[in-house]
């Protein structure tokens, strides 16, 4: 008997071990995903911090030139 | 040695000790009348043969110990020679036992036993797994059903003294079975423990994979925060900078209007007509 209760909890230990691989895999693509994400996110925030760079330039030489036109 | 041995031998000792006594009586008695002859006869010799008579006696106790020394002996002798012809007979009979050439149960071949044998291994490889789920069947089947249990333990007990009666290398057989099974048994728990270990592994790897998971998504929700701020702020700096352009185009004709604008411009093109008046006289000149 005690090696049919082995067999048996061997066998419920195999099922507990592939929904856990299954599992380990799904959430191994939801971080490549999220890792993508994130990369996609820094680039945008990148672009969007040399462009507003260049907006305050401008906007500080517009100021400049308003102040130099003003008297 | 036990006791119960050291006990019985000491009984069988003692009757064996009755049994001389016994037999020395005999004889004493079968003596007691020749002496009785021998002093009947010579009743008219002189008091030194009554002496001797005395000396006889002593003699034959000592001659009757003497036997009973010598038997015992012997007894002992005998006995211990039964015990070495027993102890060598079931040596020898070991040795036929172990001599013998094994018949295989299986396919009836001589020269290997049922374990051993390819053809049951064969069948083994091609039930596989099949037996272990009838053996679960069974073993449901016998704790579930207990009217048909009786008579199956009753039929499985006079099977087995059948088995336990008809011969001895049956039971080399059964002890072969055991070990296997034995032999299993260890095997599936060295892979039970085997995948405990891995499911462990896994479970461990899971719990970082979730972590991991937590933090890029808190990531990239900063990151997305961070990404909106940018563009409101951008879309703010568009539209001042827009407001800075119409704001320049308006001023541009206000200058244009404007009075000291104007004084420069009537300054600038009064000289510019009296430079142009003197360089056509003095062209007229030359």
């Amino acid at each position: 008997m005690q090696c049919y209760e082995l067999i048996d909890a061997f066998n419920e230990l195999h099922k507990e071990a592939t929904k856990l691989q299954k599992s380990n895999n799904k959430r191994r693509g939801e971080i490549k995903w999220l890792e993508g994400r994130v990369k996609q996110l820094e680039e945008e925030n990148e672009n969007l911090i040399t462009s507003l760079e260049k907006l305050e330039k401008s906007k500080k030489h517009f100021r400049s030139k308003d102040d130099t036109s003003s008297p | 040695m036990n006791i119960a041995t050291l006990f019985g031998n000491l009984r069988e000792h003692e009757l064996e000790l009755g049994r001389l006594k016994e037999e020395d009586d005999g004889e004493k008695r079968h003596i007691i009348p020749l002496k009785s002859f021998v002093k009947s006869v010579a009743k008219s010799n002189s008091k030194k043969v009554e002496y001797a008579d005395d000396d006889d006696d002593y003699n034959s106790d000592s001659e009757a110990l003497r036997l009973m020394v010598k038997r015992f002996s012997k007894f002992l002798k005998n006995k211990n020679k039964t015990n070495s012809n027993s102890v060598e007979i079931k040596r020898s009979s070991r040795k036929q036992e172990k001599h013998v050439v094994p018949t295989c149960y299986e396919c009836g071949k001589m020269g290997h036993i049922k374990p051993e044998c390819l053809v049951l291994k064969l069948k083994q490889k091609e039930k596989g797994a099949a037996n272990k789920h009838e053996k679960k069947m069974k073993a449901y089947n016998n704790d579930s059903s207990s009217s048909s249990e009786s008579d199956g333990s009753i039929e499985e007990e006079t099977n087995l003294c059948l088995m336990a009666g008809t011969c001895s290398s049956k039971s080399s057989v059964s002890n072969f079975k055991s070990n296997d099974d034995e032999n299993n048994y260890y095997e599936l728990i060295d892979a039970f423990n085997k995948l405990h270990k891995e499911a462990t592994k896994l479970q461990k790897s899971n719990n970082k994979h979730r972590g991991e998971i937590k933090w890029l998504e808190g990531r990239v929700k900063q990151l997305e925060e961070e990404n909106e701020n940018l563009i409101t702020s951008l879309e703010k700096l568009e539209k001042s900078k827009k407001h800075f352009r119409s704001k320049d185009d308006t001023s541009s004709p206000q200058c244009e209007k404007c009075p000291g604008q104007l004084e420069k411009t009537d300054y600038l093109m009064k000289t510019l007509s009296k430079f142009t008046l003197g360089r056509s006289n003095l062209d007229a000149v030359l």
